[in-house]
């Protein structure tokens, strides 16, 4: 019984880590780039649902479910704004100039965004109104239950991963993104717009990130601006773990460290988890250097 | 030539005293070289000679030093723009608007997508000529739905032209390797070209496949598409082309048939008469 339950608990976690890693995945792909400035566009996505929500809540006199539609919706535009604008001013310039350059760019941006975050809503813990994060849930069984906020969480994954997954396989510009993931020169000879491809990566990615930022911020209720770092790196290593450039690769990754910190925190000790999870993510890497799905990709962005 | 000379019809790719400079060294040096609608061209030379180089400028993946290439009239290529004029977006068209115009290429080592499928390297190169954005593509209107099937249908023709079609599923990186030559031919031609450039097709296929893509390129030809080709198999590009031009230490120094190119001295000298002699 209590396995479900830090099953249910662990893959929520874990689709939190799937859809932030994917960001870092995707951008690999087609950039061979590590993104450090993901985990903060992430963090910016749960300041901007702050803000959002607290400005809906006050014209409403309350927090009402609802407001996570247009909330949601709202910061992914501006998230995947951002990414692209990041991109811009920060790596395509840099993009000949070897892999060093971007990846400092890449650190640079991250401090910048944190930084301002941190001095636009300051360094306390924010939490969200309450009443927008849905309340209640269904009992399983026994002691087992569900609370309706992770039926929101894992519908919204499963239909983001889904959707991805789809366009990324079946269409005709998911087929050109992995053909600009596999060769730059090539994918431009074929008259694919190597740069219009990348900019889209912007989009797909930090948008993600940005969803990812308010659902985990319902979920936990309070955050700070260390959210982009500490969250953001364990996405990043689910991404490693996947394979990174991996699209499955990284959701898998994520379910995967989602549950074994779960079950680590809740059959041996909380305090022990990290210790748990990352001993076992060294041992897979070291059998498995490129990541579970590392060589197998086929489905490679 | 005289033929050619009493047709009207202007020349489909013209090099004009075309000039690469790397550092010190002059990689092409003034070559000039015209290339007529539906003839196959071969340009050989000894390695080193800036073959590839020429290539490379014709398919914009480097920008002359001096010289141009007019392409249908059109200036395709000519000296990167430095200082002010690169501010005002004064450069030479990059690889893929060249392909949009209607220069296709191939790679003297094999430069498929490994880890896409035969089918999917192919519809690669008929991503071009699609209108569809990303937005149609998110929401699968029923005009972008029959814009994608007739992709599928066409990419299938050319693996159909090009006898691959019983790879159409099969990742590119396990073909034999003749067959990812004739994928990567088969991907040029999905973006319809009107030249089709070919860096040593020939390079580590045996006799009988040597045979079959004479045969082939003939046949591309024959439906109106004009061929450059580099190549080293001497005999291939005797039996194929009808005009040679023939580079040394980045010049040209003789151009004409495959007879007249081999009584020319120079080229006894520079080439033939090191490799025959």
């Amino acid at each position: 019984m209590q396995l479900l339950q830090q099953i249910i608990n662990g893959v929520t976690i874990g689709s939190f880590y799937a859809l932030v890693a994917l960001g870092y995945t995707m951008v690999y792909g087609v950039l061979k780039l590590i993104n450090f400035a993901h985990g903060d566009l992430f963090m910016w996505g749960a300041y901007l649902g702050l803000t959002g929500v607290s400005l809906l809540a006050g014209l409403a006199g309350a927090g009402q479910p609802w407001m996570a539609v247009p909330v949601i919706t709202g910061v992914l535009a501006l998230i995947a704004l951002t990414g692209v604008l990041v991109e811009r001013v920060a790596y395509r310039p840099l993009r000949a100039a070897g892999r060093l350059a971007p990846i400092i760019s890449a650190l640079g941006v991250a401090f910048i965004l944190e930084s301002i975050a941190r001095n636009v809503y300051g360094a306390r813990w924010r939490t969200y109104p309450t009443g927008v994060a849905p309340a209640g849930g269904f009992v399983l069984a026994g002691s087992v239950r569900i609370s309706t906020m992770q039926i929101a969480v894992l519908v919204i994954s499963f239909l983001l991963m889904a959707g991805l997954y789809l366009f990324v396989q079946r269409t005709r510009v998911g087929t050109a993104m992995r053909a600009v993931s596999l060769d730059h020169t090539v994918s431009r000879l074929m008259g694919i717009d190597v740069d219009r491809i990348i900019a889209l990566v912007f989009v797909i990615g930090p948008g993600l990130g940005g969803i990812a930022g308010v659902v985990v911020a319902l979920y936990y209720g309070s955050f700070d601006f260390t959210l982009g770092w500490s969250f953001g790196l364990k996405a990043f290593i689910a991404a490693i773990l996947g394979g990174i450039g991996n699209i499955p690769g990284a959701m898998l990754g994520g379910m995967f460290l989602g549950l074994v910190e779960t079950l680590a925190s809740g059959y041996i000790s909380p305090q022990w988890k990290d210790v748990i999870a990352y001993v076992i993510l060294i041992i897979i890497l070291i059998f498995r250097p490129t990541g579970i799905l590392g060589e197998r990709v086929a489905a490679k962005v | 030539m005289a033929e050619r000379a009493l047709t009207s019809e202007p020349p489909l790719l013209r090099v004009r005293q075309l000039t690469k400079q790397f550092g010190g060294l002059m990689a092409v040096d003034h070559v000039d070289f015209e290339l007529h609608p539906g003839e196959i061209l071969g340009l050989i030379g000894p390695n080193g000679a800036g073959k590839t180089t020429i290539f490379n400028m014709i398919t914009g993946f480097y920008s002359p030093s001096t010289g141009e290439i007019t392409f249908k009239e059109q200036c395709i290529a000519r000296p990167a723009a430095a200082g002010w004029a690169r501010l005002r977006g004064e450069q030479a068209p990059r690889p893929h608007r060249i392909t949009q115009q209607g220069i296709a290429r191939t790679f003297q080592t094999i430069r498929l997508f490994k880890n896409l499928t035969a089918l999917e390297n192919v519809m690669a190169g008929l991503h071009h000529r699609t209108k569809a954005g990303v937005w149609q593509a998110l929401t699968r209107s029923a005009s972008q739905r029959a814009e994608e099937a007739s992709i599928v249908a066409e990419a299938e023709r050319w693996l159909n032209f090009m006898g691959l079609h019983a790879y159409r599923n099969e990742l590119a990186k396990n073909l034999p390797y003749g067959d990812q030559r004739r994928l990567e031919i088969a991907r040029a031609l999905a973006t319809r070209p009107a030249l089709l450039t070919l860096d040593e097709p020939a390079a580590g296929l045996n006799e009988q496949e040597t045979i079959a893509l004479v045969a082939l390129i003939r046949e591309i030809r024959d439906t109106g598409i004009t061929v450059l080709l580099i190549e080293h198999d001497m005999k291939m590009v005797m039996e194929l082309c009808e005009r040679i031009v023939v580079v040394d230490h980045g010049r040209k120094i003789a151009e004409g048939t495959p007879a007249e190119v081999q009584r020319n001295a120079a080229v006894i000298e520079a080439y033939l008469g090191v490799e025959e002699g």
